[in-house]
């Protein structure tokens, strides 16, 4: 696909600003009547779901969208640009932000604090969209704050002790990676003179200084990632959000600086200097021990949504690496396994939601019997850990399947060995979760309420939303063209032109 | 009328203060309007002189028409038309907000006198970023140096009668050395007006290079201390902590801000980029600027006041300003021409927040602001707004700023440059350090009974403050034109 086809549209623009205006509205009128406020939350989510898919149609034609704003403002012009990555990219956040909304009507309906929680829950949309849509870095750095910020209110959610813990620690390393990431931004416009991330490369040599500027901008969005020695903020600050905001944290959030790290790697640096200088390995090798890190210290937790904070961990280690091996196969691995890990990991999150929600249930070693009395909800979480794993057809096999071919493209067969033995770990932290739920009577007293034995299954407006996404894992890979495997290609494809 | 205009804002801001006891023998309610009205008044004529600088060029008007070598020369350039128009903005905002706070804080029988204080201080800030003449400077500074300890103590309450006669020892001290230094330059030069002297001081520095330098030396001193410049800050923070909140707002937002003008003014008019980069002044002014940022923000990170954590927090940004002045590259100088702006907008509104929270629960202390956000959601979203502008959040101003300084880091090249951009970094860092903990302890803590009340304190006092507000946010999405007067500012200071 020629990326050289770019389109004016203010597409991306309302993508960004619907979020912010139902904000407003949903900030007015959610005093008046949560019923309005919960029309205004999924009206305003669906749109912009809608909106963001209608950009296909361009992206389908090979088109790119750009779009500036205050272009007299230079450099601070905010510039919109949807290529193929930034559409699926873009698509699969609303898209699961919108599942997630739905569920969250249901799950918050009780909670201390709704009137915190939707004007934030819809507002990070447009941060995380913003980032994702940003067309220039100045643009990116602005969304990734206010993406950032507004995540701390997720996290803070239960205003419990551990949670201001959880979010002191979160606010550091969102004002670390942010400053990190104005490091490199700012060295960026000083050695490139642009922040534009139209072109392949921007950085006219590499010395020293764009050293720096690379290692500022790994450790800041690496922060945000989860990168091995920066992630301790993480398995920390999911476990005490509420869940659909740990399964946007999880599954959309920390994505950013993954996101961020390939448009760094292939926009600003261009493949080029990556491969003469040869920095991405310093990535490469802290993405394979975030891996391997990730999947033993899930082994040893006994709190669910914790094991899933560090299942997410070793994932993005699988993400960073495959954009770190700097081959095309590797890359488009990289790019599909943002967006299953985002169904995946969104999926078990809520999964884990519902069970909370039904039986108070939070540490894996009282889940015996709930397969039992959650069948459906059990069913997809059983479904999404066989996708964590990596067995065909589901979306998680296809993308392990082509970071294993990216790391033999790169002649490092290693990874894939680290690939093969995280999937052996996977297999070993959730299959347990999986034989525990169905195949063991559940022990007298560990259930806070609820009875254990008889089906009692979550709202419906909680579980279609897990059903959806769980269905989501299978049945891209099993239709006669994998769509998101080929916007995958097609995006990695038009990262590596020369 | 329009090249009177230099004149008649100071004139009129001046006779304006000496006119207010004289009303309130009269009329006393009188005082708020006729201030109110003189210092709109001074504001509109500082825009259109701006706007007239901007399109065609200096404005010089020469006092009683004595030509400039003997007479007193006013040169309104892009420099001084600038601060003009902050300078009576913030002032307005300030009387605005003073108009019903100060009915709290301070005597009715003083009330009058700090209208008084407000303008005279106004008219002789507006003078000294105006004036081309060295005495004529030197006065102005004095003028400003006496209301400022007296806009403190006015309070009247032991804290601020000490902070204040703290402050004015420590400003007195600095008008020494001023003088001393304006000595030297008429001793060795023979002139007083900064254009004539400029081009003698660079013959007359062959023949009494020491006697320059130690000229140098003085104004340094002399105007950091006024400035707050690092080591010889340890009055701002007494100063701003007990004096009443409009005179902190005042304060901090620009007594410090012109002294650094008047003390550019000096060395890059007098002097010229090319004398002050032979001598050791700038190494000496970008240490004590980076010293000031880093000890500046570590200091407010103990602070248990609210009002003395903001005022060291301007300790660290003043470090800023110089940092970006001393570096001396287009970007850098930019930077700090803008942060003047952008910094005196962002301090003043979070002293006026700090004000609204005093006017209402009568104190400033951190541990018993938990809630406050619940109980006035406008005043404290503002405070926010200033300490993610303090940060560096894109799309608000502070980050505009921040920018062009480390930019100008970058341009300054080297071990050297990278250092510098290290050390806004980890200011940010701490910035988001000791603000942010406040934000949280505002909105999230308190007791759940906390309701809106949707501040219910007078209008007057909310104005202000969002305006100030909003100008944070359009400044920092559409800063073209205080940029490019900044960058055109710079470009004439160093002489490019």
């Amino acid at each position: 696909m020629v990326q050289g086809l770019e389109t004016h549209s203010h597409l991306p623009g309302l993508v960004i600003l619907i979020p912010i205006i139902f904000t407003a509205l949903i900030g007015f009128f959610q005093k008046r009547s949560f019923l309005f406020r919960n029309w205004l939350l999924i009206g305003g989510v669906s749109l912009t779901f809608a909106l963001m898919a209608g950009m296909g149609f361009y992206v389908f034609q090979g088109k790119t969208l750009v779009i500036h704003y205050l272009e007299a403002m230079y450099p601070f012009t905010i510039t919109f640009r949807v290529d193929t990555l930034s559409f699926l990219v873009g698509v699969v956040a609303a898209g699961v932000w919108l599942l997630c909304s739905i569920y969250s009507l249901q799950y918050m309906k009780d909670d201390h604090a709704p009137n915190r929680y939707f004007p934030v829950h819809i507002f990070t949309m447009a941060g995380a969209l913003g980032v994702f849509l940003a067309g220039n870095l100045y643009t990116f750095f602005l969304f990734y704050e206010v993406m950032a910020f507004s995540g701390y209110l997720f996290v803070i959610h239960a205003e419990t002790p551990e949670a201001f813990k959880a979010g002191s620690r979160y606010l550091m390393v969102t004002i670390l990676s942010g400053i990190l990431v104005f490091t490199g931004v700012i060295i960026t416009f000083q050695l490139a003179g642009t922040l534009d991330l139209g072109s392949l490369g921007i950085i006219p040599e590499a010395n020293i200084v764009s050293l720096i500027a690379f290692i500022a901008f790994i450790i800041g969005f690496g922060f945000k990632a989860g990168l091995f020695p920066l992630h301790t903020w993480l398995p920390a600050a999911h476990p005490v959000a509420p869940s659909p905001a740990s399964a946007l944290l999880s599954g959309i959030l920390i994505k950013t600086g993954a996101y961020g790290i390939i448009r760094v790697t292939y926009n600003v640096y261009g493949l080029e200097m990556m491969e003469n200088t040869g920095w991405p390995t310093i990535l490469l090798v802290f993405a394979a021990i975030t891996t391997l890190y990730g999947s033993l210290a899930a082994l040893v937790q006994d709190n669910l949504k914790r094991r899933l904070a560090y299942s997410s961990i070793s994932q993005i280690g699988y993400i960073l690496m495959g954009g770190a091996l700097l081959t095309e196969r590797g890359l488009a691995g990289d790019v599909f396994h943002i967006v299953s890990h985002a169904t995946i990991k969104s999926t078990l999150f809520l999964t884990a939601g519902a069970i909370i929600t039904k039986t108070g249930i939070k540490y894996v070693s009282q889940m015996a019997g709930v397969g039992r009395k959650m069948p459906y909800t059990m069913g997809a979480f059983t479904l999404a850990a066989l996708a964590m794993i990596g067995i065909p057809p589901l979306n998680g096999f296809v993308s392990k399947w082509a970071l294993a071919l990216g790391a033999l493209d790169a002649g490092q067969p290693g990874y894939a060995v680290v690939l093969l033995i995280s999937s052996m770990l996977n297999a070993l932290y959730y299959l347990p979760i999986v034989i525990l739920a169905y195949f063991r009577k559940p022990e007298e007293g560990t259930v806070l309420y609820g009875d254990m034995l008889r089906y009692d299954e979550a709202r419906s407006s909680m579980l279609m939303p897990i059903l959806i996404l769980a269905l989501s894992l299978v049945i891209f890979n099993v239709l006669p063209v994998n769509l998101p495997l080929v916007l995958a290609e097609f995006s990695a494809a038009a990262l590596f032109q020369q | 009328m329009i090249y009177q205009l230099p004149v008649l804002i100071v004139v009129q801001l001046l006779l304006g203060s000496f006119l207010m006891p004289i009303v309130g023998r009269f009329r006393n309610q009188l005082i708020p309007y006729i201030s109110l009205f003189l210092m709109a008044l001074a504001n509109v004529f500082s825009i259109i002189l701006l706007i007239r600088v901007v399109r065609e060029g200096n404005i010089h008007y020469h006092l009683g028409n004595w030509a400039p070598p003997w007479g007193i020369e006013l040169v309104a350039d892009l420099l001084g038309a600038y601060m003009a128009v902050i300078i009576t903005g913030i002032g307005f905002l300030v009387l605005v907000f003073a108009w019903r706070d100060i009915q709290r804080e301070i005597n009715y029988a003083l009330r009058g006198w700090f209208y008084t204080l407000v303008l005279l201080a106004s008219g002789a800030m507006v003078g000294m970023v105006l004036t081309n003449d060295l005495f004529n400077l030197y006065v102005m500074v004095e003028i400003v140096s006496l209301c400022g300890p007296a806009l403190v103590a006015i309070r009247n309450n032991r804290l601020s009668v000490e902070a204040g006669f703290k402050y004015l020892v420590m400003i007195a001290l600095g008008s020494g050395p001023i003088l001393f230094g304006i000595g030297l330059i008429y001793m060795i030069t023979g002139h007083l007006n900064m254009t004539f002297a400029g081009q003698e001081v660079l013959t007359a520095i062959n023949e009494f290079p020491r006697v320059a330098l130690l000229a140098q030396a003085f104004f340094i001193v002399g105007f950091g201390v006024k400035a707050a410049l690092f080591p010889l800050h340890v009055w701002l923070p007494d100063a701003y902590t007990s004096a009443p909140s409009p005179s902190s707002a005042f304060l901090a937002g620009l007594a410090a801000k012109v002294y650094i003008i008047g003390l550019t003014r000096v060395l890059f008019n007098l002097y010229g980029i090319d004398i002050l980069a032979t001598t050791p002044l700038f190494t000496i002014l970008k240490v004590m600027g980076v010293a000031g940022i880093i000890l500046g923000s570590i200091m407010a990170l103990n602070q248990k006041d609210i009002k003395r954590l903001v005022a060291y927090s301007s300790v660290a940004q003043i470090g800023y300003i110089f940092l970006g002045l001393s570096m001396a590259t287009g970007f850098s100088v930019t930077g700090a021409v803008l942060h003047i702006l952008n910094h005196a907008l962002i301090k003043s509104m979070m002293f006026l927040c700090c004000g609204v929270i005093i006017y209402q629960k009568k104190t400033s202390h951190v541990d018993d602001l938990g809630g406050v956000g619940k109980e006035f959601p406008i005043t404290m979203i503002c405070f926010g707004i200033g300490a993610f502008a303090m940060v560096g959040i894109p799309m608000l101003n502070g980050f505009i700023s921040k920018w062009y300084i480390s930019l100008g880091a970058l341009e300054y090249g080297g071990l050297a440059g990278l250092m510098y951009l290290l050390v806004i970094i980890i200011s940010s860092l701490l910035n988001g350090l000791y603000y942010l903990p406040v934000l949280i302890k505002a909105f999230l803590g308190g007791t759940k009974q906390q309701s809106a009340v949707l501040d219910r304190v007078p209008i007057t006092l909310i104005l202000p403050i969002l305006v100030l507000a909003a100008g944070i946010i359009i400044l920092g999405l559409l800063p073209f034109v205080p940029l490019q007067i900044a960058a055109n500012a710079a470009q004439h200071l160093l002489g490019q």
